[in-house]
């Protein structure tokens, strides 16, 4: 079977609030990003990729499994949500077994996976702690070594980085680059940073649809020479606020230097580089969100 | 507290057997007004959470308890007004005797939750005395819930100070846990 | 392998060990681990107890008698729900009791089917189970003392039908079921909470395990874990009678027998009970349904404590040694009794695996989605606002 996720027309309703509407997506192997908003329906999305929720129309299936078929789609994929947590009062080792047996595992394949694993996320020194004495960063590298319990095709994680200190971090981005060599590894986040680190192919969501779908490089193509920055005093930053969308400031002195986007070039601004946090925010600003993003940072 | 009525029958009962049902059923409500009062917390975030706030969770805890003290009083009150307007013989101190009961069962229950933060393994706790009254009532001296309708009002004020006793003692435990 | 993981998960908690400490204490304080009175053959010219008969001509002077006592005081007795207590009519009522006694007392051609009606009128007055409801009529007057042929009667079906053991078996079910009728709910309740109170919940659902699989695996674990230390505790209570009934045909399996068809369908019920309603509602409540069932269960039972078995009784009475008739009569009652309470807990054990299969695919959120959904909308305010 090959390894690609399709998603098309995809639907989902919490009560009268529209969560999803007419998400069409094709992922293949490597690494995918999700960026958004929070409630842009980022978390919506992957919890219906993994049968936590049922969608209201479309049609998924996940390499060739139908979403409806719970039961393979859940031997197919690993998930590691945002807030999760394990019994308190057993050990890494145990919660892993655990884990690992209701993932239907045999017994041998079980203890061998789990050793492998925990050697992986560099918990092997750590495998008789109580799951209540580790530390976030910890947790979070054994979330990713149960979601790998199966040896799912497709690993879902969601903001996984949050929280995490920033070699924690630059640790955790590394340990999915390797683990997505043999499969799909989509992961959601809110810091632009980390799709920057790791992804190929990202998707834009905001208020439920797909504002952008395609590679990084793309987005930063489209952002070309709409970002600028400029020099002003303190007396003229609340008007120049008003008028256009800041992606960064920086004060020294009376001085604040800005970075901001515009789709025509401005006198006495100078034409930069986009990074890719103002191609994003220009993605964003692009698509009839400018009312909302004017006035307000980051 | 509905179904009282019901199960034993409350019309026209002497202040021996109108003590029946306020020992017996009545006083059930106080294990299930004190005894959840500090599962809010049992998920240990929130309970960082609370802590780190501006007011203490001890005052947090003990404004809970004092309602759910006072939820106990009142409804005893409601259900005494209505035995005695079908024609019981409710007297003051069976009135505070049931207060008393209620408070003590729920407070074995609250201290049995700040020992094992462990919502389901309070309730037994309070029930498990509950039982006890029913098998080893002649034991228990002063802390006989069942005494009144034997007609004895003595476990009344003992049970009343034990209550504010496991009271004082679970909110102790909580705040040293805290630390 | 799961079952074994599922089992360690109940047995390393504290309401387990609580369990076990009361189900230890409970029977041991009634005496019920260590009988020290053997049943032996009866000997004419003793005293062999008294037993209760339904003897018109004792029964109607008897109960006649009583009731003018309780009128002219004005205070009559009653056992609702088991506990005594002592109940004043009103001047009315009064009078209206004062027409049942003329009844019962000018008619000397009273016949037994008349002198009935009139109890029963006199039990309504009081407000039922006085000493004039029709059931308790014949326990409390109708008491007599045995005789030789009936007492050797009843050793003849200890020693037939029983083999003796299992006259002390029922003893020790009637005392251990009480407790084993509302604990296992407990433990049903603290392990399904765990899962939402680890944040587990999640990382599971998302596992290849079907939801029966895993429910009932927790089911069965939880009742082994349950019923290990009952049918020990069967055995240590048995094997206290084992040396006083030296030489004769004892069975030795009636401990595991009675575990496994008198017990083990009340803690069936406890626990799916607790299963259901703790993924139903993502609370505690159960142990508030439990509770308040096994509560008037247990009363309404006490009118039934000497092996009168009921269809719809969930902890079954015999607190008696012997009265194997009963047990023999009330068999086919007591036999769809168990089935039928075996049958409730497994249907709310399918009716759980539903409900939590549910939960898995997201369609039932309970409480939780109308939460979030009413913390979006004040979240959206507060947004607009700022």
């Amino acid at each position: 079977m090959e390894n690609l996720i399709e998603i098309k027309n995809l639907n989902k309703f919490y009560g009268k609030k529209q969560a999803l509407s007419n998400v069409s997506l094709t992922i293949e192997q490597g690494m995918f990003g999700l960026l958004g908003r929070n409630g842009a329906g980022k978390t919506t999305l992957m919890k219906t990729l993994v049968t936590l929720l049922t969608k209201k129309s479309g049609s998924i299936t996940v390499c060739g499994i139908p979403i409806e078929n719970a039961k393979e789609i859940r031997k197919a994929v690993g998930y590691l949500p945002q807030d999760f947590s394990m019994y308190p009062t057993m050990k890494v080792t145990e919660a892993m077994d655990y884990l690992g047996i209701l993932s239907g595992i045999e017994t041998k394949e079980r203890k061998e996976r789990i050793d492998m694993l925990l050697q992986k996320v560099n918990l092997t020194e750590h495998r008789n702690k109580k799951i209540r004495a580790l530390s976030g960063g910890m947790k979070r590298r054994l979330g990713i070594a149960q979601a790998l319990l199966n040896d799912p095709k497709v690993l879902i994680v969601d903001e996984p980085t949050a929280g995490l200190d920033p070699e924690e971090r630059i640790r955790f981005r590394n340990l999915l680059c390797d683990v997505a060599e043999s499969r799909i590894v989509i992961l959601s986040t809110h810091i632009v940073g980390d799709i920057e680190a790791t992804c190929e192919k990202i998707a834009i969501l905001n208020e439920g649809s797909i504002l952008y779908h395609g590679t990084v490089s793309n987005l930063l193509a489209a952002a070309k020479n709409k970002v600028f920055t400029k020099s002003v005093s303190q007396h003229e930053l609340p008007a120049f606020k008003k008028e256009y969308y800041i992606t960064s400031m920086h004060t020294q002195g009376n001085k604040t230097q800005l970075r901001f986007l515009s789709d025509l070039p401005i006198a006495d601004a100078e034409r930069c580089e986009p990074n890719i946090e103002d191609a994003y925010m220009f993605c964003l600003w692009q698509h009839g969100e400018k009312a909302s993003l004017l006035g307000g940072a980051l | 507290m509905l179904l009282t009525p019901l199960l034993f029958g409350t019309a026209n009962l002497d202040h021996i057997a109108a003590a029946a049902p306020l020992e017996m059923m009545v006083s059930t409500i106080g294990i299930i007004l004190l005894v959840p009062v500090f599962s809010p917390e049992q998920n240990s975030e929130i309970a960082d959470v609370t802590a780190s706030k501006y007011i203490a969770p001890i005052y947090v805890y003990l404004i809970r308890i004092f309602c759910s003290a006072l939820g106990i009083i009142l409804l005893i009150l409601i259900f005494s007004v209505y035995l005695i307007s079908s024609g019981c013989d409710i007297t003051a101190a069976l009135v505070f005797g049931a207060i008393a009961d209620a408070m003590f069962l729920g407070s074995v229950g609250l201290f049995a939750a700040a020992v094992t933060n462990n919502l389901p393994a309070s309730f037994m706790a309070s029930l498990l005395y509950y039982v006890l009254n029913l098998t080893i009532q002649d034991k228990l001296g002063y802390f006989n819930l069942f005494a009144m309708m034997r007609g004895s009002h003595a476990p009344n004020l003992w049970l009343f100070m034990a209550s504010t006793g496991f009271i004082t003692a679970a909110v102790g435990i909580k705040a040293i846990q805290k630390r | 392998m799961l079952f074994l993981k599922e089992l360690k998960k109940t047995v390393f908690s504290v309401t387990f060990l609580m369990f076990v400490f009361i189900s230890i204490y409970l029977p041991g304080s009634q005496d019920v681990l260590n009988f020290s009175d053997p049943i032996s053959v009866p000997k004419p010219g003793e005293d062999y107890g008294t037993h209760t008969k339904e003897l018109p001509e004792r029964i109607m002077p008897f109960a006649t008698a009583r009731l003018i006592s309780e009128y002219e005081a004005n205070s009559y007795v009653a056992y609702p729900i088991g506990f005594y207590k002592t109940v004043r009519l009103s001047e009315d009522e009064q009078k209206q009791m004062s027409a049942i006694l003329s009844r019962l007392t000018e008619n000397k051609q009273l016949t037994y089917e008349e002198f009935k009606a009139c109890m029963q009128d006199a039990d309504d007055l009081i407000g039922g189970a006085s000493y004039y409801s029709e059931s308790n009529l014949v326990k409390t007057f109708g008491r007599v003392p045995m005789t030789y042929e009936e007492a050797l009667e009843q050793y003849e079906l200890s020693k037939n039908t029983d083999h003796f053991t299992g006259t002390y078996a029922r003893l020790f079910c009637d005392y251990i079921g009480i407790p084993l009728s509302i604990l296992p709910v407990f433990l049903a309740v603290a392990m399904c909470l765990k899962d939402k109170r680890s944040r587990i919940s999640e990382l599971i659902y998302t596992r290849k395990t079907s939801s029966a699989r895993l429910l009932f695996t927790r089911f069965f674990a939880i009742l082994t874990a349950i019923m290990l230390p009952v049918i020990v505790l069967s055995y240590i209570s048995n094997s206290s009678v084992w040396g006083m009934h030296d030489g004769m045909a004892l069975n030795y399996m009636a401990p595991l027998n009675y575990a496994l068809g008198w017990l083990l369908p009340s803690a069936m019920v406890s626990v799916a009970v607790g299963i259901f309603f703790t993924e139903l509602t993502g609370t505690p409540i159960a142990i508030a349904v439990q509770s308040l069932w096994w509560f008037i269960d247990l009363y309404a039972g006490i009118a039934r404590l000497d092996g009168n078995y009921a269809l719809f009784q969930l902890t079954l009475r015999h607190n008696k040694l012997g009265n194997t008739q009963a047990f023999i009569d009330g068999f086919p009652t007591l036999v769809a009794n168990r089935l039928f309470f075996a049958g409730v807990a497994i249907m709310l054990m399918v009716a759980a695996v539903l409900i939590y299969e549910q939960k898995r695919r997201g369609n039932l959120n309970g409480f939780k989605a109308s939460k979030k959904s009413v913390m979006g909308l004040a979240n959206r305010k507060n947004k607009s606002e700022a």
